[in-house]
């Protein structure tokens, strides 16, 4: 073991010594040489990019907040309003749901008597106005149809009327 | 007047002083470029050389002061070096694993004798670094975990394995040289 040891030593100490008799001595030239391009870097004007201002992250965080927010609520609001807004809901189509009106029998037990004559004859014109306010949206209809057709015929005839005196217009060029 | 040390004339380089940049080239020029010659030609070694005080220039703003500045040399200085030998040659690729392996001895450099020349092939690049730093820099282990980046103890391993291994290679010469004697 201590063979080994001593062995060692030695060879560290060759190592030294070795080392010790190959280190270069002190070169001025080398020195100059060095410090010359250092001095050129510090003359040298910085080839790096001018930075970018940037904005900082916390900035960049609460704008992305402020913007997330902003959707979420928006969309919200879209799904709330088109679930209950009246202007998305569907029409009531009374041509296909005709109010079903009770027909009057006259097995029907007679009126109580605390209803008046009057009153009856009130509830007729209730249920008369009702039905013909429920018809309404379908004579309105038919109505703005004919009046939607009435207005491309005469706007085709125009166009026909148009189109036929440009051609008239322009007969004499074609006649030799 | 006393000299400054090497904390202050740094503290004056990162202030933009060349002067004191200049006077630290001139404490380490001699220690790095030894260093640097065992590894290169004397030619590749002086370019190594000021490449590396530039580059410490350039990046004094990202030294430490837990450091020593001359670990902080040494450590670019092994990096360029290595850099420049494996732009030389293509990286050493362990057979069996089919992968790059810095831990294979490198070659020596031609006309080079000395027990050094013997080191250098027969140790790795990480183990004669350390025996370099610790035996010819007096370097202390935990400076020289930093160049060679690696744990203390790591460096511990790779000093007495470098040992073990230059021993047993000067034994196996000697016996081959004994042996040539008698033939």
């Amino acid at each position: 073991m201590n063979n080994i040891n001593h062995e060692e030593d030695k060879l560290i100490e060759q190592l030294k010594q070795e080392a010790d008799a190959s280190r270069p001595g002190f070169s001025v030239d080398l020195h100059a040489k060095i410090c010359d391009a250092i001095d050129a870097e510090v003359q040298r004007p910085s080839l790096l990019p001018t930075p970018v201002v940037k904005m900082p992250r916390y900035t960049w965080q609460v704008l992305a907040t402020i913007a997330s927010t902003v959707a979420v609520v928006a969309i919200a609001w879209l799904a709330i309003s088109s679930y209950l807004g009246p202007d998305t809901a569907p029409l009531p189509n009374p041509g296909n749901n005709p109010i079903v009106q009770t027909p009057v029998t006259p097995d029907l037990p007679a009126p109580e008597p605390a209803i008046a004559e009057a009153d009856a004859e009130a509830l007729a014109a209730l249920q008369d106005l009702m039905a013909s306010t429920t018809q309404a949206p379908g004579k309105l209809g038919n109505e703005m149809t004919t009046m939607l057709a009435e207005k491309e015929n005469a706007l085709s005839i125009e166009r026909i009327n148009f189109s036929g005196d440009r051609l008239f217009d322009h007969f004499p060029n074609f006649v030799p | 007047m006393s000299m400054p040390d090497d904390s202050e004339l740094v503290a004056q380089a990162k202030k933009g002083s060349a002067t004191s940049f200049e006077e630290i080239v001139r404490r380490y020029q001699v220690r790095l470029l030894h260093f640097l010659r065992k590894w290169n030609n004397v030619a590749d070694a002086e370019d190594l050389l000021q490449e590396t005080f530039l580059r410490a220039w350039r990046k004094l703003d990202q030294y430490e002061d837990r450091w020593a500045f001359s670990t902080w040399l040494f450590t670019i200085a092994r990096r360029l070096s290595y850099q420049a030998d494996r732009r030389q040659r293509p990286e050493p690729v362990d057979p069996a694993s089919g992968i790059l392996d810095r831990e294979i001895a490198m070659p020596p450099t031609p006309g080079d004798d000395s027990l050094w020349q013997l080191a250098r092939r027969e140790l790795t690049e990480p183990q004669w670094t350390a025996v370099w730093l610790y035996y010819v820099e007096d370097m202390p282990i935990k400076e020289i975990a930093c160049v060679v980046e690696k744990s203390d103890s790591s460096v511990k391993v790779l000093l007495f394995r470098a040992r073990k291994k230059l021993a047993q290679a000067i034994q196996t010469d000697r016996a081959r040289t004994q042996g040539d004697l008698l033939q």
